[in-house]
């Protein structure tokens, strides 16, 4: 029955079949593998980009997801993959937080990867809930410097963005929250809204549509400026100037996979994003289209490892 | 004098303690940390400790109370399904689902001793090629059929 | 608006030509999913997404949730049949429901796992039209102390339900609570009993594990006592299609309560569906007036679960619906539909798009009709598999998991651990030790694990607030008194025993 639905897809991209150019590639289905769980936001965005690329292509482009191993296991299996342009991993903000926690890592995001480009981008979100006493993101600090370590934040997993937003913002204004570890944004939301843990420090795509709905009221946002799909919301940067992280999502092939298919991918990419119900269903999702060169990309990950490595080392924090 | 009564409990009793001394083992090079603040150890050791325990009881009740002998393992249809299964594993990334499902299938059937040859080849063909239409055919699965 | 004239609205909506096909097409994809082991509704919804870009919201939603609950009814049919539960909740119908097949009821089993789910999964639309905001409440009450004394509620029901020496149960508890503390603690950071393995960084998946330590063994213990060799198929002697008047009986009082407290425990997030599962069995067996039947094909023992696992699948739309949080991952597929149909989540959907809302718990009834249709017919063809030489059957179990094994991650290692956890599979049914309370282990640990030292980062290291809440108190007090109450007759017996020598 899959296969029908999909039939349709792929009619409509007989008509993108004549305008390819001499490259030869693809020259069979490309997978692009998403090592977190389905649902999740790379893997709706993939899927999104999947069925646009299948039509411009004219090749199937599925996508897999592999979850074995904390996404590990998928990663290397690209890394390691012929580097013909046929495999594809997307790559997240978390991915280098996740090397920086794991020197021991089979892969060098830097080294073993040829990079594509980004593909959009969200901040994370500092919140409370609406009937908090805490008013906005300076009150958030004046009250965590009168209270050490009495105010909570929940997060994700220890090295998470989650955490090393929260670990920054203590750094940079010298106090110290304490981090409350969960998996995934639902037990962490009831425990936040019924008061045992005082603030959330979650990703822009639950925050957002949490506080659209009222039931959480966002202090600080963590993009470097205003971010265009909730202006209203402070940066960080605004009290605590030089903090901004975003987490994005981003395509990777293997290492020698050769020039011509990495800029023709990049372009495909680029103009994909730049088209209106792309924009609009990954507004939806609370993303905003980012694409990159591959050196652009190249460089934020670089910088991004080195500045994880800074705040993971200035609050001890390793995996043991 | 000191006799085994219970073989069977016997055996689970040695297995429980393997299982714990092999966690605890395992566990040797991370923090404890204390029942206030737990570190990543903690947890785990206390029930590595407990799983010794409750191994050296059941060992100790096998010593006092009799009961049943082990018995016979049958290899032969562990061997052939438990490694059809891992086959299937191992080469399906390799040689796509149609020709890894076949050889399950053959694998399987010489679990069972009699089966003629014409018999399975003909059951093989039949069930991978009605798997790769259900899973690849029907649900869309994106697995790799063929070897090319 | 009273909830008569909302639901005549939800039902205006759910009723029109499109959205009833929408649901039967996702009730039809959900059972044949349901059914094959390992291949589950995340997976299958995962890759319908892109399709429903282009349906209406309700539609896509109605189609999407009778994927879900469709695999909930189609679960139970592979864990009667095969004693292969491709889903956590499945591992309760195994217990009784595939010895039930092999003493030639298998249709009473599955007639009756589908009735009660229909039963439990109208009651449970009947909470979630009219008390959905009273039990956000209880999952608001729940903080990482209650979870972690419903964690450890739940595995003294394990000891409760163990069939053999409790003694070896609690060690299989143990066992599994190891396994599930395999993988990158969200604690520290630190790799724990990974064995230097990267497939194991992120824990030991359920479904390999499950499929070989029942599904494989089961597999291994047939063929040795050599059904295969002559021909013979699983069953000889089928008696009956449908439960007789005296099963229904027996059945009626364990699907209300299984109704009841699957349709509470659903709320919470998180693997409660099995919880309520497992405390709706470790329930019947207390009451039973003979706990011995049980294990060997107690009707109660499928009917109470199977009604507690879908009322709870059903309720677990609740803090969806009314909160805009995901209880599990199907769920937080739902919202990823949603938000790409342009739909926020959460209590303003009700008063923003009450034709939706109300559409999709109007659909959820007319899927539960759909679904017992489409299944009490289907039971005599699943039936007429057992009858089937047992050679031609198990090399089709066993190409079914492993396919659904690789599929989910595509991934050889995971094909290669369910091979590893037949092998042990079958050392347990040697020495005599149960593979469910190890199972029961494996799922609860991790959370009971994470949700200890969360309370205790929470209170700052103050050990009581697993007793100054309530709730907490409350549950552990229950959880105290069953242990105790089973723990103390095996002794005396134990004794006793050792007397007569």
């Amino acid at each position: 029955m899959l296969k029908h639905l999909a039939a349709l897809a792929a009619a409509a991209s007989l008509s993108a079949l004549a305008s390819l150019p001499a490259l030869a590639w693809p020259d069979r289905q490309i997978t692009i593998t998403v090592v977190t769980g389905a649902g999740g936001s790379p893997d709706t965005v993939g899927r999104l980009l999947a069925a646009k690329l299948s039509e411009r292509l004219g090749k199937p482009v599925v996508v897999e997801n592999n979850t074995a191993g904390a996404g590990i296991a998928g990663t290397l299996a690209v890394a390691r993959s012929q580097p013909d342009g046929h495999n594809i991993v997307i790559l997240t903000g978390g991915t280098p937080s996740q090397q920086a926690m794991r020197p021991k890592q089979p892969y060098d995001l830097t080294k073993d990867f040829a990079l594509v480009t980004t593909l959009c981008a969200y901040p994370m979100v500092v919140a409370v809930p609406p009937n908090s006493p805490i008013k906005d993101f300076k009150d958030l600090l004046a009250k965590a410097k009168a209270n050490p370590g009495k105010l909570s934040y929940s997060m994700n997993a220890i090295g998470s963005l989650h955490h090393l937003l929260g670990e920054w913002i203590n750094i940079e204004a010298g106090v110290d929250m304490q981090g409350i570890p969960y998996r995934g944004s639902s037990q962490a939301f009831l425990d936040v809204t019924s008061g045992r843990v005082d603030l959330m420090v979650d990703t822009g795509t639950f925050a957002f549509g949490q506080v659209k709905q009222g039931q959480l009221r966002a202090l600080a946002q963590s993009a470097p400026g205003r971010y265009d799909l909730a202006p209203d919301v402070p940066a960080v940067a605004e009290t605590l100037p030089g903090i901004n992280m975003m987490s994005w999502l981003g395509f990777a092939m293997a290492k020698d996979t050769p020039r011509p298919v990495v800029d023709r991918l990049n372009k495909e990419i680029r103009e994909i994003l730049a088209m209106e119900d792309v924009k609009a269903k990954l507004a939806e999702m609370g993303n905003i289209p980012m694409p990159s060169t591959p050196e652009e990309m190249h460089q934020r990950i670089s910088s991004e490892l080195a500045q994880w490595k800074k705040i993971i080392a200035a609050k001890g924090i390793k995996a043991e | 004098m000191i006799r085994i009564r219970n073989p069977q409990d016997f055996a689970a009793g040695l297995f429980f303690i393997l299982v714990g001394a092999g966690a605890l083992y395992a566990l040797s090079d991370l923090r404890m940390g204390t029942a206030l603040r737990m570190g990543p150890a903690y947890v785990p050791t206390l029930i590595a400790w407990a799983i010794i325990g409750v191994g050296a009881m059941v060992l100790i009740g096998a010593l006092a109370i009799p009961g049943p002998s082990l018995e016979s393992w049958a290899w032969r249809p562990l061997l052939f399904v438990c490694g059809a299964t891992a086959f299937f594993g191992v080469v399906v990334g390799k040689i796509g689902l149609i020709l890894a499902g076949f050889g399950v299938v053959v694998i399987a059937c010489l679990a069972v001793p009699g089966l003629s040859w014409p018999k399975i080849l003909v059951f093989a063909a039949a069930i991978s090629s009605a798997a790769a239409a259900l899973f690849s055919g029907l649900l869309g699965l994106p697995m790799r059929l063929w070897p090319w | 608006m009273d909830v008569f004239t909302q639901l005549a609205l939800g039902f205006s909506v759910a009723l029109t030509p499109q959205n009833l096909l929408y649901c039967l097409i996702g009730s039809l994809l959900g059972t044949l999913i349901g059914v094959l082991p390992g291949v589950g509704p995340v997976a299958t919804i995962a890759m319908l997404l892109p399709i429903t870009y282009n349906l209406s919201p309700a539609g896509a939603l109605i189609m999407l949730s009778g994927i879900y609950y469709g695999a909930q009814y189609g679960g139970s049919t592979t864990a009667i049949l095969v004693n292969l539960p491709g889903e956590t909740s499945s591992v309760v119908t195994c217990l009784d429901g595939h010895p039930m097949a092999k003493d030639g009821r298998a249709g009473p089993a599955l007639a009756i796992a589908a009735m009660g789910s229909f039963f439990a999964g109208c009651v449970a639309t009947i909470v979630i039209a009219i008390v959905s905001t009273p039990l956000v409440s209880v999952a608001m009450a729940f903080g990482p102390a209650e979870y972690f004394s419903l964690m450890a509620l739940g595995l003294i029901l394990t000891v409760v339900l163990a069939r053999g020496s409790p003694l070896k149960a609690v060690g299989m508890i143990l066992a599994g609570l190891l396994l599930s503390l395999v993988g990158t603690d969200i604690h520290s950071g630190a790799e724990r009993l990974t064995f230097g393995l990267p497939v194991l960084t992120g824990g030991v998946d359920f479904v390999p594990l499950a499929m070989g330590l029942f599904g494989l063994s089961e597999v291994v213990s047939n063929l040795e006592k050599g059904t295969a060799a002559g021909g013979e198929p699983l069953t000889k002697n089928i008696r009956g299609l449908f439960p007789s008047a005296h099963d229904l009986r027996q059945s009626a009082p364990a699907i209300l309560r299984g109704t009841g407290i699957g349709t509470v425990l659903g709320v919470l997030p998180g693997a409660s569906s099995m919880v309520a599962s497992f405390a709706s069995y470790a329930l019947e067996k207390k009451l039973a007036k003979d706990p011995s039947r049980f294990g060997k094909g107690a009707i109660e023992g499928v009917a109470g679960p199977e009604s507690a696992n879908n009322a709870g699948a059903q309720t677990s739309f609740i803090p969806l619906l009314a909160l805009g949080i995901p209880s599990n991952s199907v769920m937080a597929l739902m919202i990823g539909a949603m938000m790409i149909q342009g739909l926020q989540p959460g209590p303003m959907l009700m008063s923003k798009q009450p034709d939706l809302f109300w559409g999709v718990i109007a659909s959820m009834w007319i899927g539960n009709a759909m679904l017992l249709v489409i299944n009490l017919p289907l039971i005599g063809i699943w039936v007429r598999l057992l009858n089937i030489p047992y050679w031609l059957l198990f090399p089709g179990i066993l190409l079914l998991c492993s396919i659904g094994v690789y599929s989910m991650n595509n991934e050889a290692s995971e094909v290669l651990l369910a091979a590893v956890a037949g092998v042990l599979g079958y050392l347990f049914i040697k020495l005599k030790c149960e593979p469910a309370p190890l199972l029961l282990g494996f799922v609860l640990g991790g959370m009971m694990e994470e949700n200890l030292r969360r309370a205790m980062l929470i209170s700052r290291g103050d050990p009581r607030i697993f007793v100054t809440s309530p709730l907490s108190a409350a549950l552990l007090a229950v959880a105290a008194i069953l242990l105790v109450a089973t723990i103390l007759p095996a002794i005396r017996q134990k004794r006793e025993k050792l007397v007569e020598d």
